[in-house]
């Protein structure tokens, strides 16, 4: 990454150092990331919780290498890489879905910071409007970019990361450990299932890194502090929304600004992701104008569509493809690396067959199982590995048997 | 103060420059003044006053125009010139401080009056107010982009749809026979039309500086008088369906034999309160350029104000009422047209551009008469007497009183 592409890098800002890299990527986790780990916990336990929040975060972080080794030669983004690897159509297929999750991801913070600030004042009938407000915030905010991102981020992330410490500190001796320390690999999807989706779209901002370096640093650091992070809702015994509450109002506003300044930081992160799929559709038209125009779409679809059932369903199929497509390009750069010894003419049609499929799986047991997010997740990404290997399995067999048996037939 | 150079599209014809100002600033509310004007008046005395008040507005606006068209000078450029640097920054923020109260304002009524025309099924626990608050607040964010190149396409495309939508709704009201009353014939409404129209008027030359020409500004202003006093009279008849407060009346129009009515009236109401919060957003713009950090301003500062607005406008509509804001501010942009428009003519008179002295005295008899009317709203001050009259008066004695000072110095001639 250190050496210019040559391609002419159309973005600004690409000095990012691995604190900033860090910054926004942890800083963006939102409420619903945050408080996966409580949640996690309400089912299975504090041991079984925390064990699942280190695996999950573990593999996420070795996904997430992958995926920032691949982009990084090019400084390719989301889009740009899923093109590289499965060609045009996979990228045009993989924008439809990035941009339909984003309207998912953008309603869905809005809609579970506006509800806590809503329940913590006591408020009446003004949660749309308190989100709709904050969401055209962030639509305005949206119009400095990348640049806008990397300075508030890098200001707001310390409060974020305190604030956490803080309460935790606080939480502690309340915290009754009795339980069995194993592991659940219910809990590990579960973890997995939170931030995948975001994993696969690192190359959008990490594109904007220094050096490779910087890169790798940032995504330990990134991945230490999502940990501690989920660790903060177990010790604080987050189950659900409803269960987020203050004792005092130093809390409360302490409590309401990193609400407030943690759904900032993600939208406005949600924005900058979604523009991977943006550059797609209009390659000439990089401004702010269009994060605002995306940010106030978005605000429009939380207001009139909120959570409701279609949206709902749409969100966890978006992040079903995108699971699957996130593991499919792992597997096909592994692929790539260790498969020199034979050519492979149907490389893309194989990769984008095989995301599809786990996709298309997905949805079907998501149908099945009344919208279960993390159960179709699964299936979407144990569904397109194993075609993959199914598939690179046959190739493999075809490839030496037509060497090792028919070409010495041959010979002979 | 010169911005020729930098200025964008300054060849508008006498249709677009014409176009703009009545799509942007007929809605409801202005429209109905001829109402408030027919409750004191007998029908034939709110005619005459409605067609006087047009002539005389018609000769103010041309000493606006002409004021401000050999330099294309803006509102804020001809305050600057009139009162003084320290007076242009006070304009400014009366500028912003007025698009703020006049955005929400509009948009809330708006907001109000097309949730109750606009019947959706759904849970009875979502908000139909703030859904459709946020849908109007964006799509006029989405508009102000722009600035002036979208205002321009946009009051174009929508003036005739207005206009339409309009007598749609004229030739669908109900019959009415209380516009018919025992009042004396007078003139006694003028200073109302007066009082709401200048405020507009103030903001003319910042549309103008676009003009291809003079002549094409004399013919849209014109043609803008002309059209007003048609609409004006023919709103004399809409007061059947509006109520006190300028809202409308649910029991006509929400019944199954008007459907036509209504659905004109969602369009009229939609389309203007869209077109009005552009023009408001430009008309701000000037002042926004003067007092906002460099970063903010250019290309983006349309957006940057316009979703300001929206934004601010999401969070507080229907929470506080900004009558007094709006009322304070309107007084003072009415305030501002009069003194600028006896600043010039004065400068016409003596032959050249105010000196300081002159300009210190039309800040000061501006800024008199704008306390006056904020004292007068809160009910503190000369309660019973008009506000406009207040203004007038005072505004005379200020200038009259510093005019004889510099006679009797040897300033002036």
């Amino acid at each position: 990454m250190d050496k210019a592409p040559q391609n002419e890098l159309q973005f600004q800002d690409r000095n990012q150092n691995y604190w900033q890299l860090a910054s926004i990527q942890s800083a963006s986790l939102g409420l619903p990331g945050i408080i996966v780990g409580g949640q996690i916990a309400s089912q299975i336990g504090i041991g079984k919780a925390i064990t699942s929040v280190i695996i999950g975060n573990l593999i996420l972080w070795m996904i997430g290498l992958t995926i920032i080794s691949m982009a990084a030669p090019e400084r390719d983004n989301a889009i740009q890489i899923t093109k590289r690897y499965l060609g045009k159509i996979g990228g045009v297929v993989a924008t439809l879905f990035l941009i339909l999750a984003f309207f998912g991801w953008y309603i869905l913070q809005l809609n579970s910071a506006s509800l806590v600030i809503h329940d913590l004042f006591h408020l009446e009938n003004s949660q749309v409007r308190l989100g709709a407000g904050l969401g055209a915030f962030i639509a305005l905010l949206s119009i400095g970019g990348i640049r806008l991102i990397k300075h508030f981020s890098v200001i707001v992330f310390p409060f974020l990361f305190l604030y956490v410490i803080y309460t935790s500190i606080k939480f502690i001796p309340n915290l009754h450990v009795s339980t069995i320390w194993d592991f659940s690999f219910a809990g590990i999807i579960g973890i997995m299932a939170s931030t995948l989706a975001g994993i696969v779209n690192l190359p959008t901002f990490f594109r904007h890194s220094k050096s490779n370096s910087d890169s790798y640093l940032a995504l330990s650091l990134m991945t230490i502090f999502i940990i501690i992070f989920q660790f903060y809702s177990i010790v604080a015994q987050y189950s659900d929304y409803s269960s987020i509450s203050v004792s005092n109002n130093f809390d409360l506003i302490l409590l309401t600004s990193f609400i407030v300044l943690s759904l900032m930081t993600v939208n406005l992160v949600n924005i900058y992701f979604s523009s991977a799929g943006w550059e797609t559709i209009f390659p000439h038209r990089k401004s702010g104008t269009e994060y605002v125009i995306v940010g106030l779409l978005g605000t429009m679809a939380y207001t009139f569509l909120q959570i409701s059932k279609p949206m709902e369903f749409l969100e966890t199929m978006a992040e079903n493809f995108i699971g699957s497509l996130g593991i499919i390009l792992l597997l096909s750069f592994i692929v790539k690396i260790v498969v020199h010894h034979r050519p492979r003419p149907f490389e893309r049609i194989v990769s984008v067959g095989c995301w599809l499929f786990g996709g298309i799986v997905g949805t079907v047991t998501q149908v099945e199982t009344m919208n279960d997010s993390s159960y179709s997740l699964i299936i979407a990404i144990c569904s397109a590995s194993i075609a993959f290997l199914v598939v690179i399995f046959i190739e493999e067999t075809i490839w030496s048997f037509k060497n090792a048996v028919l070409a010495k037939k041959e010979d002979q | 103060m010169n911005q020729i150079a930098k200025l964008e599209d300054t060849h508008q014809s006498s249709w677009q420059l014409a176009m703009i100002q009545l799509a942007g600033w007929t809605s409801l509310p202005i429209i109905a003044t001829s109402i408030l004007v027919l409750e004191g008046n007998s029908l034939w005395g709110a005619i005459a006053t409605i067609v006087v008040g047009n002539a005389i507005l018609w000769f103010l606006r041309i000493g606006m125009i002409a004021m401000s068209q050999e330099n294309r000078w803006s509102t804020l450029d001809l305050s600057s010139a009139y009162l003084g640097k320290i007076g242009s920054y006070f304009i400014a923020i009366l500028l912003l401080i007025s698009t703020f109260a006049w955005f929400i304002q509009q948009t809330t009524a708006a907001g109000t009056t097309l949730t109750r025309l606009i019947t959706i099924h759904e849970n009875k626990e979502i908000d139909q107010f703030t859904q459709m608050s946020v849908f109007l607040g964006i799509a006029s964010a989405f508009l102000c982009m722009e600035g002036m190149v979208l205002l321009k396409r946009l009051s174009v495309i929508v003036f005739p749809i207005l206009a339409l939508a309009f007598f749609a709704i004229l030739f669908t009201l109900p019959p009415i026979s209380s516009h018919i009353n025992d009042n004396r014939f007078s003139l006694s409404g003028l200073t109302l039309i007066l009082a709401t129209n200048l405020g507009i008027t103030s903001d003319l030359p910042t549309f103008f500086r676009h003009s291809r020409s003079l002549f094409d500004s004399v013919k849209a202003i014109t043609a803008i008088q002309i059209i007003s006093l048609g609409l004006g009279l023919c709103s004399l008849y809409f007061g059947s369906i509006i109520s006190r407060g300028f809202e409308i009346n649910d029991r006509i129009v929400l019944s199954p034999d008007h459907e036509m009515l209504r659905i004109a009236l969602i369009v009229f109401v939609f389309l203007s309160v869209i077109t009005a919060n552009v023009a408001n957003v430009y008309s701000a713009s000037v002042g926004w350029e003067l007092v906002a950090p460099t970063a903010l301003v250019g290309r983006k500062e349309y957006l940057i104000m316009g979703l300001g607005l929206t934004t601010i406008y999401i969070l507080v509509a229907n929470l506080l009422s900004l009558d007094y804001l709006l009322n304070v501010s309107d007084g003072a942009l009415v305030n501002l047209c009069l003194v600028l428009i006896l600043g010039y003519i004065l400068s016409l008179r003596l032959k050249r551009s105010p000196t300081s002295v002159e300009q210190t005295t039309y800040f000061i008899a501006w800024l008199l008469a704008s306390i006056f009317n904020t004292l007068q709203f809160a009910g503190v001050f000369l309660v019973e007497v008009s506000p406009f009259v207040v203004s007038l008066s005072s505004i005379i004695v200020v200038i009259a009183l510093s005019f004889i000072g510099m006679r009797i110095k040897g300033l002036i001639k």
